[in-house]
């Protein structure tokens, strides 16, 4: 077994896991603040890759730069939707929220693919070449991936855990009526969980961009996965989101790798286990 | 209780004389096709509707469905059976892993469960997909029977017709016996109905045995209709789609899912355009329902209401 | 009739109960006498709520044992518990909501019904004569409660007051033999805590043994044979009411408690 080939498993097991920490992180975020599973969360994550495939590879704005715009573009679109969508549908029933986003989902993949048909649209890789450490290889666009990923992550941990609204939006989440006693406005931390959501899925669909062929249908799988990793890690938990995302990732990677397509239905099969045994996932509660 | 000369009744056998009557004079393939596929849309509606009335979220219908197709393609196709001994099997198969299913799962409630129903959907898919080596497989033609040699499009539809209606008469008498009442309860209130003396996890479980074992009744008939059955047909997108049908029509009354199912697989034939247009009017036509019609189409009648209860957002 | 010396209807045997760290109930202990009315007193966050679904059913002790007319309940499935006699009301929410106060009673029937599900779902003749029967059943029985006029009413739009006492009135269809109420009075008018008083005493007259949860000390005081009052999860003391009002340990665990005690109906 090629230590060339290891490396590079682990390399990609680390960069998929971490895209999945992301887009994990986000939906938990919003289902840990206004108790919706915002099924729309990979079709917000392909708009991520497409807004920043028009604006690098349309319009040539760097990689980054065009990240980093499309990162902000989807938090404010998520700060709209809480407020002119969701806040619109006032419903008892969860399940309401659930559909309206996954209807929400469907329109914007129809969309998409209307716009820019079934073919895939390819960008350029922003950083190419290898890094050679001791002998062990690690190709340069995997580890930008993993760098900005962390670097994302550590942010959000950091604001959760330091800034005063972060704090409120931790204390929302674990009991609203309570926050609200104390003075949170639930208005703004729902805007900002949103904000914050939508615009980490959406980094994490610039980052893949440059991975992986962008098109509408990158939507579906991705959301498949991001419903195993916060089923796995606990939903509503941020640790349970990002350790997951890194399990399935590496588990996935070395499973394609070393099994083959028999992977995906293993992982389902997985998933089944550890639901039937821990409903409430490995970090959760309840 | 007695409803003869109640214009439901009456409207009832009037649809009925109109579509057993009028499909034979309709040569148009492309219309029969439509209104196959519309009974059969009925149909998983109606089981999926039932089970979702129970107050579970099972997304896993169409893998029931699935079930079903396949049993009856290998029976058919390579155990050499009769397609009416394999008819009856395939849904008691179907029905049958449902129970296990729902047993296994009988302690993960909510969200985990919903994520277990659609991990089932893709277990039988990818394994449709291994064991068929991803390639579309074709499907024998049931035997002769009385007069209809299944030749023709027009035997499919009374095949399903039939099994519809008899769906949809089952689902009436379900819903104004007292076991309508309690699913109902079930679903408000789980707790209280359990503390009255009701096995509402045996409920649940029986509910879901039943069907998803109609629903493999459907797949039985799909199979051979289809004559060509690949794994394409049997994806988590077609389940949900099938939710959708009774969230669109109603969820609350009896006919809400049948029309449900029938305007939307009505609606992106007519419409012009391809593959992507179709999400975008499933899209739309269940955002404009959550928002402005929360009871469903029906409500837009008064006709097909249920008037014992109140429509939701009422 | 009943036998000269009264039979122990309900033992509750060293109940233990931990949620996370919190200990709900520990060590709880005692007996219920057939045809008595026994209250459960205690502060809030005492374990009353928690003794009742472990009692109920709703909840498995981590240990202890629940043993009702000389058999083992413990962690038996609440619907069990209700058909072999023990039922519960609700606290909140106790109704289904979106049916009318008739169809909720008419549910409550649910251990009436003798006919099969396959001839029940078909409607057959037997299956629809005994609906009537039901119907008529459930019609009565609100008669009684004077809520007939409620019938049709959708529950969740009724008073609360009212919404109590179709929800007993559910308990009652269920023909128990020991009954749980779980805080009846709560949120009700002085009027409509007499006419539940009354309901509590036709209740015993027809044998039907009441274990009460009440935060109101007139209608404990008034209604009740014998006291068990929690604290923390313990059982802080048992006995008569005047026993109960006298008990140091009980007025120091209640501010205030022996004014209210004293202020009793004669």
């Amino acid at each position: 077994m090629s230590s060339i080939i290891i490396f590079q498993v682990i390399l990609n097991g680390l960069a998929m896991g971490l895209i999945y920490s992301l887009t994990a992180a986000g939906f938990s975020l919003i289902y840990g603040q206004a108790g919706i599973l915002f099924f729309a969360l990979g079709e917000v994550y392909m708009l991520g890759a497409i807004v920043t495939y028009v604006l690098n590879a349309g319009i040539g704005v760097p990689y980054i730069i065009a990240v980093a715009i499309s990162t902000g573009g989807l938090g404010i679109f998520g700060v709209l939707l809480e407020r002119y969508f969701f806040h619109f549908l006032e419903s008892e029933n969860a399940l309401t929220y659930a559909f309206a986003s996954l209807a929400l989902g469907m329109l914007i993949a129809g969309i998409v693919l209307e716009l820019f048909g079934e073919q895939g649209k390819a960008i350029e890789a922003p950083v190419s070449g290898v890094l050679n450490i001791y002998g062990v290889i690690l190709t340069k666009d995997k580890l930008l991936v993993i760098i900005i990923a962390l670097l994302i992550i550590s942010f959000l941990h950091l604001f959760f855990k330091f800034t005063k609204i972060g704090r409120a939006i931790r204390a929302v989440s674990q009991d609203e009526d309570a926050a609200e006693l104390v003075g949170v406005s639930l208005a703004s931390t729902k805007a900002l969980t949103f904000f914050l959501a939508l615009s980490t899925a959406g980094a994490a669909g610039g980052l893949i961009a440059p991975l992986f062929y962008v098109d509408a249908f990158m939507a579906g799988p991705t959301l498949m996965t991001t419903l195993i990793v916060v089923v796995l890690g606990g939903l509503g938990s941020f640790v349970g989101a990002i350790s997951g995302g890194l399990f399935i990732g590496l588990v996935q990677s070395f499973g394609y790798t070393f099994v083959g397509g028999i992977m995906s239905l293993i992982t389902f099969i997985v998933t089944i286990i550890v639901l039937l045994v821990k409903p409430e996932g490995l970090f959760g509660h309840e | 209780m007695n409803k003869i000369g109640n214009p439901k009744i009456l409207f009832g056998i009037c649809l009925a004389v109109i579509l057993v009557a009028v499909p034979p004079f309709i040569k148009n393939e492309f219309v029969l096709n439509i209104l196959i596929f519309i009974g059969i849309n009925a149909i998983l509606a109606m089981t999926n509707n039932l089970i979702l009335r129970t107050g579970i979220w099972f997304m896993g219908h169409v893998a029931f469905y699935a079930i079903g197709a396949y049993a009856v393609l290998v029976g058919t196709r390579y155990l050499n059976l009769s397609y009416w001994v394999i008819f009856p099997i395939a849904g008691v198969l179907a029905g049958l892993m449902a129970l296990v299913f729902g047993y296994v799962t009988r302690k993960v409630k909510g969200i985990p469960f919903a994520i277990l129903s659609v991990a089932l959907v893709e277990v039988v898919r990818l394994t449709i997909v291994t064991c068929m080596s991803g390639k579309p497989i074709s499907c024998p033609s049931p035997d002769a029977i009385l007069f209809w040699d299944f030749s023709e499009k027009i035997h499919y539809y009374y095949f399903v017709f039939l099994l519809a209606g008899l769906v949809l008469f089952f689902m009436h008498k379900v819903e104004k016996s007292r076991i309508g009442r309690e699913i109902n309860g079930i679903k408000e209130n789980e707790e209280v109905a359990e503390s009255l003396g009701i096995n509402t996890g045996c409920f649940k479980v029986i509910i879901l045995g039943i069907c998803c074992g109609v629903a493999g009744l459907a797949g039985a008939v799909f199979a051979p209709y289809a004559k060509i059955v690949g794994h394409t047909s049997f994806t988590l997108t077609r389940s949900i789609i099938i939710i959708i049908y009774a969230i669109v029509g109603g969820s609350d009354s009896l006919w809400g899912p049948v029309i449900g199912a029938a305007f939307l697989t009505i609606l992106p034939e007519i419409l012009p355009g391809q593959a992507s247009l179709q999400n975008i009017v499933y899209a739309s036509a269940v955002l404009i329902c959550l928002f402005f019609l929360p009871g469903g189409l029906v409500t837009l009648s008064g006709f097909f209401q249920d008037r014992r209860r109140p429509v939701e957002g009422a | 009739m009943k036998s000269g010396e009264e039979r122990t209807i309900l033992n509750v045997l060293g109940l233990s109960k931990k949620f996370g760290g919190l200990l709900a109930l520990s060590d709880v202990k005692f007996e219920v006498r057939e045809g008595r009315i026994i209250g459960i007193i205690g502060p809030n966050g005492a374990g009353k709520t928690t003794l009742f679904n472990v009692i109920s059913g709703f909840l498995k002790p981590m240990k202890g044992k629940v043993m009702f007319e000389g058999s083992d309940i413990t962690g038996l499935k609440p619907h069990r518990i209700a058909k072999s006699g023990l039922v519960r009301t609700w606290q909140l929410v106790n109704l289904i909501g979106n049916r009318s106060a008739l169809d909720n009673i008419m549910i409550a029937h649910h251990l009436q019904y003798q006919v099969g599900p396959v001839r029940t779902a078909w409607l057959t003749p037997t299956a629809r004569e005994e609906e009537e029967t039901i119907r008529k059943n459930a019609l009565g029985l609100m008669n009684r409660m004077g809520l007939e006029e409620y019938k049709h009413e959708f529950t969740s739009s009724l008073p609360h007051g009212i919404q109590r006492l179709i929800g007993v009135c559910m308990a009652l269809a269920t023909k128990p033999k020991l009954l749980l109420l779980d805080e009846p009075t709560a949120g009700m008018s002085s009027t409509e805590t007499a006419v539940l008083i009354q309901l509590i005493r036709e209740i015993r007259r027809q044998g039907i043994t009441v274990l009460l949860v009440e935060h109101n000390m007139k209608v404990i005081m008034t209604l009740c044979d014998r006291i068990v009052v929690l604290n923390f999860g313990k059982k802080l003391a048992e006995g008569t009411p005047e026993e109960i009002s006298k008990d140091e340990e009980v007025v120091k665990a209640y501010l205030g408690l022996e004014y209210k005690m004293n202020c009793h109906a004669a």
